[in-house]
């Protein structure tokens, strides 16, 4: 009986470890919100305290 | 005697891989087309040598941004070596490599789910026969993924291991080491741990520094995450210089809407905010505009800039406008990332606040 033979892919090309990737960092700001007083929220405007983190 | 035309495209993929070391992208992409259409027509579409060039191919187009193109390369060298054996080993490595760079060009487009489920099937092909150095790349793609999930404890348990292993193969000062604490001061970053980020920061840009000129990509890359990290510690007149320099040079070489130009011109926007909070709104939006041609709109990177966009609408007492930037950003990073990711978390404590269903009556 006859057997099939699959030959082994040769790979010539260069095979490398290949590099590391970098991550990035961004700014992340905190929209600053009137601080929530007891029994519900607030549209006060004025009590809005800025923060940019 | 005929030159074997396989052997030329074995030499053009060397090429690109030189070119691809030396940060030249296009001149990458070029070659490895070249070499791509030689082994279609010598090797076979099927063959691992045209699923290795596809792999540099679609890694080099990410580098330039171009995810979409980039992963039909990918996709098509991860079917290549599917459909091959995993033995002998060099075929495993293809296979591995190819399934990294698809994770990784998933995870450039925001779609952290999908990139993580082919790295972990990649971790179970891959553990039981390479060795700790040889999972770096695939411990590091894991990590700068969790990291930009949010998911710090997980970034941390990675680079750990990927920080183990290069220290034991190559000491504590190779040139190797710099992109680990590179992306270990941008996990502290995110965590808020500045003192360390700075620390991390330095110690990345100190390494490259030792081996490569000044002018060299990865140091002004250093530079400009560096200078992120000063602007979150409040240090701006350190880090405005560092984010101007880095704005100038990847502008020059891959034009406005390329990844690296938008987050330094983001981080510089976060520079102005404090001295010119009119000046930043009109930067943040140039790039938010920029990140949702390069990025589309529902990636987690437009969030991030809603989300500062959004807090100088606050500082200005607009909070119509805050809110419905700040509800588009918790629109895209829910579903996307931990509840732990800076940006969420922090348009998640103003909403709580202001509410996400009240009437809106203004819109960025």
């Amino acid at each position: 009986m006859q057997r099939s033979v699959v030959a082994t892919p040769v790979v010539r090309t260069q095979v490398r470890g290949g590099g590391l990737a970098t991550n990035h960092s961004q700014a992340v700001a905190t929209p600053a919100a009137p601080a929530l007083p007891a029994g519900g929220l607030t549209t006060n405007h004025s009590q809005a305290v800025a923060r940019i983190a | 005697m005929t030159p074997d035309p396989v052997d030329e495209a074995v030499a053009l993929h060397d090429l690109a891989l030189s070119a691809w070391d030396e940060h030249r992208y296009p001149r990458s992409i070029d070659l490895c087309r070249r070499a791509l259409g030689i082994l279609e027509a010598h090797a076979g579409a099927g063959s691992p040598d045209t699923a290795n060039v596809l792999t540099l191919l679609g890694s080099a187009l990410d580098e330039l941004g171009k995810h979409a193109a980039a992963e039909a390369y990918h996709r098509r060298a991860t079917a290549v070596m599917a459909a091959l054996p995993s033995r002998p080993e060099v075929l495993l490595r293809l296979r591995v490599q190819a399934t990294v760079a698809l994770a990784g060009n998933l995870r450039r487009q925001g779609r952290y789910a999908a990139a993580e489920r082919l790295l972990r099937a990649a971790c179970d092909d891959a553990a039981p026969r390479f060795t700790d150095l040889e999972l770096v790349p695939l411990r590091n793609e894991l990590g700068v993924l969790y990291k930009f999930a949010g998911r710090h404890d997980d970034a941390q348990a990675q680079y750990t291991a990927v920080r183990t292993a290069l220290e034991a193969a190559h000491g504590p000062d190779h040139p190797a080491l710099a992109a680990v604490w590179h992306n270990l001061a941008g996990l502290a970053h995110s965590r808020g741990d500045l003192t360390a980020g700075e620390a991390y920061a330095r110690r990345s840009l100190a390494l490259h520094r030792a081996c490569l000129p000044p002018g060299h990509p990865a140091v002004v890359a250093d530079e400009a995450h560096l200078a992120a990290i000063l602007q979150a510690r409040g240090e701006p007149a350190e880090a405005e210089p560092l984010l101007r320099r880095a704005i100038a040079y990847f502008t020059a070489r891959h034009g406005p809407d390329h990844p690296d130009v938008l987050t330094n011109r983001h981080n510089l926007a976060a520079v102005l905010a404090a001295r010119d909070p009119a000046a930043a709104a009109a930067l943040y939006t140039v790039v938010l505009a920029g990140k949702r041609r390069t990025y589309g709109a529902s990636h987690p990177e437009v969030a991030l800039t809603l989300t500062n966009l959004a807090a100088l609408a606050a500082a200005r007492d607009d909070h119509d406008t805050a809110r419905t930037l700040a509800v588009e950003a918790h629109r895209i990073l829910a579903p996307q990332v931990a509840a732990t990711h800076p940006a969420l978390a922090s348009v998640t404590a103003y909403l709580t606040v202001r509410g996400a269903d009240q009437p809106v009556g203004a819109a960025a």
